[in-house]
């Protein structure tokens, strides 16, 4: 038997070679001439056979000056804003997502269609859901300012979307619709993997549903949102598409990969957007880190 | 009495839920439908139905073209990505060895991972491929560097994902199954086409469902990686649809663009939804 075991242990291997081959080369090696590229002058002239200039796309102090990613207002402004955006958006769709998991299972003729509801927010690109709610946020035909127009809250049309004070409340509202979904389902499931005598004990003392929630289901299920809150609260820091398509130039939103992506592509400073995407991702990696630590994520493996 | 409240409790809890997720599709429906007079009046039922947004987009716009462009980078990344996982799937599930936990944490990890962390190097790389390409092929195609670029890049984004769920749904087979097999000396190839395939078939669809979505929905690299009309994929295509005259959006057509994309999505994960529910909870949870 050892010898089959060994040769399936070297198949095994044989397999993993087009997996790794593809990992390095497509992110590896970007990742390091990133890092690379974070230490030269790149532009769109000499992007490719950029100069070595050290340290100075993070902070350099020039003439009494100080200048560099580490520097720039904007950037540390992009993190504030990227923090916001992550904690509020998490937290709104961890409260929505438990709420609509607890709805999704009540058992009656509705069932499926809460079921079926619940995953057409996820299944729709952010671009169109973006769109979706600029549409309806919109200030002179918009269906939303209508309905307040009606009830009589505002007297005229408010430009949700572009306006400082309301476009983040916007985009954070637009996130948790396209994914407490995805929280509903992970909370879903956990709540499904609980022995039925949990879910009925409550009821039988006839304590009542929220005091039965808060002591012996949360308790239970705080493994799901403990997963849910990493992949999604991952997923937040790296936010783009959203911030971009509602409003890419306001400073009052602009995430960190905005403004990375915009130091590359808009202004070609591949050196210093670079410089600032190594920032994110350390920033995001110590947080990954600490998250995966704490959930215990990375023994999930030795749990067969 | 208190019976018939609580039922009514019930029914308006899921009717909010359904009403929540449901209604900013319904919406972008209605206003797709509507002439550009009935647009600009807001109202829950179309007063009118109006074909006029989908006949610009499908026969005067270049909208068909990016949803083949999208087609196209989909099912090449996704049965590339499905083929490579599905064996490194069985070496993370089936076989013990040493490093197996490091490979999974290092997927995981890399899937987690913020796209604009490897964009700079993408770019760089990017513009040796396009050169390298140019001096082999013709430059009569060279419309397609971009799109074979994203499935390259889509590919190795995929490939986390996929390769952790599949590992996951194969850790689900019985080992006994396996077991005769192995007794009668079958090579690993000849296991996993002959025994797993068949029970994985579901598992693997709804993968590549899931991976499908996944790229359709894609925008920071389609942004990045394409330039003309003829290379855009759907949602570049979508973000880019301007009217004529400036500060003139045409919401008619933004609106009918967004139902043609996501309107097979919809269908999709309706028939599916059970398969999906699996496939996201064991993306993330069972591990």
């Amino acid at each position: 038997m050892k010898s089959v075991s060994q040769l399936r242990k070297r198949t095994a291997l044989i397999f993993l070679i087009p997996v790794t081959i593809v990992l390095l080369s497509s992110a590896l090696y970007p990742l390091i001439s990133t890092l690379y590229l974070s230490l030269t002058d790149a532009e769109l002239e000499n992007f490719l056979d950029p100069n070595y200039v050290g340290f100075i796309n993070y902070l350099e102090n020039y003439e009494g000056m100080w200048y560099g990613v580490l520097a720039d207002s904007l950037f540390w402004n992009s993190v504030r804003n990227t923090i916001v955006f992550s904690v509020f958006s998490v937290s709104l769709e961890v409260i929505l997502g438990i709420s609509f998991a607890l709805i999704m299972l009540i058992e009656n003729k509705l069932k499926w269609f809460v079921r079926a509801a619940v995953l057409i927010p996820w299944a729709i690109p952010t671009i169109v859901s973006a769109r979706m709610f600029e549409w309806m946020l919109q200030d002179q035909f918009g269906i939303f300012n209508y309905i307040l127009i009606g009830i009589g809250i505002i007297e005229q049309g408010k430009a949700w979307t572009t306006d400082p004070q309301t476009s983040m409340i916007v985009i954070i509202i637009i996130d948790a619709w396209k994914t407490s979904p995805f929280v509903a389902i992970l909370v879903y499931a956990g709540l499904k993997a609980l022995p039925n005598e949990v879910l009925e004990a409550g009821k039988v003392d006839g304590t009542n549903g929220i005091t039965q929630f808060y002591y012996i289901i949360f308790p239970l299920i705080l493994p799901a949102i403990a997963v849910a809150i990493v992949f999604r609260g991952l997923d937040a820091l790296r936010v783009f598409d959203l911030i971009y398509l509602i409003n890419a130039g306001s400073k009052d939103i602009m995430s960190m990969t905005v403004y990375a992506r915009r130091e590359m592509f808009e202004y070609s400073h591949f050196g210093f957007g670079a410089a600032a995407s190594t920032m994110l991702t350390l920033i995001i990696g110590v947080i990954a880190v600490i998250f995966i630590q704490r959930t215990r994520l990375h023994k999930l493996d030795e749990m067969e | 009495m208190n019976k018939v409240y609580d039922k009514i409790f019930k029914y308006s809890l899921q009717m909010i839920v359904i009403i929540f997720c449901v209604f900013p599709f319904y919406y972008s429906v209605m206003t797709s439908l509507e002439g550009s007079s009935a647009v600009f009046e807001p109202n829950f039922f179309p007063t009118e139905i109006n074909p006029k947004n989908y006949n610009y987009l499908l026969f005067e716009h270049n909208f068909p073209q990016t949803i083949l462009n999208s087609l196209f980078v989909a099912t090449v990344t996704v049965s590339i990505s499905i083929t490579i996982s599905y064996f490194a799937a069985w070496s993370l599930s089936r076989v013990n060895f040493k490093g197996r936990s490091m490979f999974l944490f290092v997927i995981l990890a890399i899937s987690m991972f913020p796209q604009i962390a490897v964009l700079t190097g993408m770019y760089q790389l990017f513009l040796n491929f396009k050169d390298f390409y140019f001096n082999i092929f013709d430059l009569r195609v060279k419309g397609v560097t971009s799109l074979l670029w994203l499935c390259f890049t889509y590919t190795m984004f995929n490939i986390p994902f996929t390769v952790w769920v599949l590992t996951t749904f194969m850790k689900g087979v019985p080992k006994e199954i396996e077991e005769a097999a192995i007794v009668d000396g079958a090579s690993s190839f000849l296991i996993l086409r002959k025994i797993f395939l068949p029970i994985m078939t579901p598992a693997i669809f709804t993968t590549a469902i899931m991976a499908m979505i996944a790229v359709w929905n894609e925008f920071l690299f389609a942004l990045t990686f394409t330039a003309t009309n003829s290379d855009r994929t759907i949602t570049v295509g979508i973000a880019l649809i301007n009217g004529t005259i400036e500060y003139e959006v045409p919401w008619g057509s933004i609106m009918a663009a967004s139902v043609i994309v996501t309107v097979p999505l919809v269908i999709i994960t309706l028939l599916l939804q059970g398969r999906i529910m699996s496939g996201l909870t064991a993306g993330s949870i069972k591990g």
